[in-house]
């Protein structure tokens, strides 16, 4: 038995977590190396001004939610299900859930060793199948590529910077999230409509503001959280 | 050149696929061998396996979707690739158009996306998502009791901080959407700065349209596996019409 921080651990879960480092530390340098060796192979360096760009609208957020996923999601899990579960993703809608219904068939908790088990037994098998369903799912996608960019309509609906895919994934998204916390969701909203309005020069630095906005969204939540508003 | 569709993006893309799968093999190998040392029967192992397999279908369908919505920009083989890793469907396609937004080109330049953009967008595509494996490697054994109080310690702060984060995300994508649709409806804006954008704005509309219908469905049949779809299939329903508004204006 060896102790961390008060948490004694046998030895099948000293062992899972010696695993589990190494497992995730090849999928780290797997996924990495995908663009890695693209720009090696390619001779190619990223165009810095879109990346950095990118980097400040995508990374802080999502940074902070992988960490409060981990928090939320890892007790339910295992360790064995977490270092399965953040290497495959797709968390939320598919290996929690699994394994929480492989553990209440069976009656167990997530803290006992069964539970331990089952759950990475449920995230194991969910991650078998999704990644073999994208393996028959690429067969069909190629072609419907290639029609989609063989047709200029089609291309420019498809186009991410100003075609329809975006705006339908946040009209999607927004609506549940205004429906879940309008109270939190209405003043970033109306703010955000009145400043790209009133200064539509605010368009290309949209991606900066991004941060901003969500801090100013996560006080507003603390605000309203600690007055039991929300 | 088409790099997108190169053989390398393929060839790596089976790797990681052989990866996922070897991994979850070993680990489920684990699970059942150590199952046994502690009494659990094999009919129990049995029934979770079965019941996790028939249940990961559902879900896997819409991730195979938005492969095609990702994949008119960032081409099959890497959208392949971010679904299969760590990804998730909403967060691959928001961040490829976030570093295809901040590039200066123009639409005709866009069909062919230059090849240091979409360097650049893989790299975003990347780091934003590889915080979770990070902390595993180096936190999750040692925080693991600190982790799990954490957690459980204001689980409904927990759940309206993510809400809040992702709120700042929305209020500026969502805004710009509608700001741009009534400025471009309003003509009160240079037209190049709103290109598209009553297209955009009732696109938009039409998705969140759907997305509310799909709630107001589950809500009245309590069917829980549709809403694995109410996303995929609420932005394919408003591309399919944006085709017709992209017409009108």
């Amino acid at each position: 038995m060896s102790k961390t921080k008060g948490y004694m651990l046998n030895e099948y879960q000293q062992m899972t977590h010696r695993i589990g480092r190494i497992w995730t530390g090849c999928a780290l340098a797997l996924t990495v190396s995908v663009p890695l060796l693209f720009c090696l192979i390619y001779g190619v360096t990223p165009e810095w001004e879109s990346f950095w760009k990118g980097i400040i609208s995508v990374v802080p957020m999502y940074w902070a939610i992988g960490l409060i996923e981990i928090f939320n999601y890892s007790p339910m899990l295992g360790s064995g299900g977490t270092y399965l579960a953040f290497v495959t993703g797709n968390l939320m809608n598919m290996k929690v859930p699994a394994a929480k219904v492989a553990m209440d068939k069976a009656g167990v908790s997530a803290a006992s060793e069964e539970g331990e088990v089952l759950s990475t037994i449920a995230v194991a098998v969910s991650s078998i199948v999704t990644t073999l369903i994208l393996v028959v799912a690429l067969l069909f996608v190629v072609p419907i590529n290639q029609w989609i960019l063989s047709d200029d309509l089609l291309r420019s609906v498809f186009d991410l910077k100003i075609g329809y895919v975006i705006p339908a994934l946040f009209g999607a998204l927004g609506v549940v999230f205004l429906a879940k916390s309008w109270k939190i969701a209405i003043l970033p909203l109306v703010l955000m409509i009145a400043v790209f309005l009133l200064i539509p020069a605010v368009y290309d630095i949209s991606g900066i503001l991004i941060p901003v906005m969500s801090v100013l969204s996560v006080l507003i939540a603390r605000w309203m959280f600690n007055r039991g508003k929300v | 050149m088409d790099f997108k569709e190169g053989a390398l993006l393929y060839i790596l893309g089976g790797v990681i696929a052989v990866f996922v799968l070897a991994q979850s093999v070993f680990f489920l190998v684990r699970a059942v061998r150590r199952g046994k040392e502690i009494g659990l029967s094999t009919k129990v192992m049995k029934k979770a396996a079965v019941s996790s397999a028939t249940f990961s279908i559902v879900p896997s369908v819409p991730i195979a979707l938005s492969m095609i919505m990702l994949a008119v920009t960032m081409g099959a083989a890497f959208s392949w690739i971010r679904l299969s890793v760590i990804g998730s469907m909403s967060y691959e396609i928001y961040a490829a158009g976030q570093v295809a937004s901040a590039a200066e080109i123009s639409q005709d330049a866009m069909n062919t996306m230059p090849i240091g953009v979409f360097a650049g967008a893989m790299w975003v595509m990347t780091l934003g998502i590889i915080i979770g494996p990070i902390f595993n490697i180096f936190g999750l054994k040692r925080y693991q009791k600190k982790i799990a109080e954490i957690g459980q310690r204001n689980p409904k702060w927990s759940k309206i901080l993510i809400d809040a984060l992702f709120m700042g995300i929305i209020a500026v994508m969502g805004g710009q959407f509608i700001a741009k649709g009534i400025a471009a409806f309003g003509s009160i804006a240079k037209p190049e700065l709103v290109m598209n954008g009553q297209a955009q704005l009732l696109t938009l509309i039409t998705s969140a349209v759907l997305m509310a219908l799909f709630g107001v469905v589950i809500k009245a049949t309590k069917w829980k596996w549709l809403e694995n779809f109410a996303l995929p299939v609420s932005m394919v329903g408003a591309i399919a019409l944006s085709v017709v508004y992209h017409g009108l204006f």
